[in-house]
């Protein structure tokens, strides 16, 4: 069977019937949208991987333990445990996040770019860097809306539900966050053709 | 009757959660509205450069996932 077929939920199935390859499955259709969520929020690639790791632990944990009843909607799911995961981090730590640049550009992949030139690579990271750099510029509410529905792929109704505030709300934080970027590279494209 | 899109609707657009009938009038409206027009593409450029920025965790992570999973008791 072509397990690229199936759909989540009846992975989930096989895979608490016992079949351990379901969850190979899962973890590798959803592992960068999940990883790419976690790293913008908290910045720091050591730290998200830590995050990721857990968030799996209790999803194996609980759909192991028969537990699992969010029928249909794995990865909303999967996205709101590591979502409550970094909120406990930073509770624990009493800080928010700190904008930084520096860390994590060793270990992260960015797929779709094949037979680049070394100048390009360097272009599109450059490109990667200074997207990620604007995304952390952005109030928390923005940032964290942005981030749950462009890599997390929840609903404006489900980001509505997960941060208690209205969709109208949801959908108002997502316009001013893109907006927001979108004057911010502007800017930056204005300030390059005053310098050259 | 001339239906009119707020801009939150625009962004439901972009991310496909905007119902099919109405979707029809605000591709009718893009037509004829240089402005929404040209917003509506700057916003699909701009998704295009977040679509383009995606992380991947370590092997050795997933490794351990697997791991756990298979070594689980009950």
């Amino acid at each position: 069977m072509n397990r690229k077929l199936i759909s989540d939920q009846d992975l989930v199935n096989l895979y608490v019937s016992g079949q351990e390859s379901a969850l190979e499955e899962l973890v590798g259709r959803h592992k960068s949208k999940i990883y790419t969520s976690i790293y913008l929020l908290v910045k720091d690639s050591y730290l998200a991987e830590d995050i990721f790791q857990d968030t799996f632990i209790k999803v194996i944990n609980t759909l192991k333990a028969g537990k699992y009843n969010e029928e249909g909607k794995f990865l909303p799911w999967v996205l709101r445990i590591a979502h409550n995961l970094v909120i406990d981090h930073f509770r624990k730590e009493k800080r928010t996040p700190i904008v930084t640049n520096t860390d994590g550009f060793d270990i992260f992949e960015v797929l779709g770019f094949v037979e680049e030139s070394i100048e390009d690579k360097m272009l599109r990271e450059q490109g990667h860097n200074e997207l990620r750099r604007l995304i952390q510029l952005l109030p928390e509410e923005q940032k964290e809306v942005l981030i749950m529905r462009h890599y997390g792929d929840l609903s404006f109704k489900e980001i509505a539900d997960l941060t208690n505030v209205s969709i109208n709300t949801a959908l108002g934080r997502m316009r001013y966050a893109l907006n927001n970027l979108r004057k911010m590279m502007n800017q930056k494209e204005y300030s390059y053709r005053q310098a050259m | 009757m001339v239906q009119t899109f707020t801009q939150n609707d625009i962004i439901k657009a972009l991310y496909h959660e905007l119902p099919a009938s109405e979707m029809v009038h605000l591709e009718e409206q893009l037509e004829n509205d240089t402005e929404i027009q040209n917003n509506f593409e700057d916003l699909n450029v701009l998704k295009l450069k977040l679509d383009s920025l995606v992380l991947e965790p370590s092997m050795s992570v997933i490794s351990s996932i697997l791991d756990y999973s298979r070594s689980y008791k009950k």
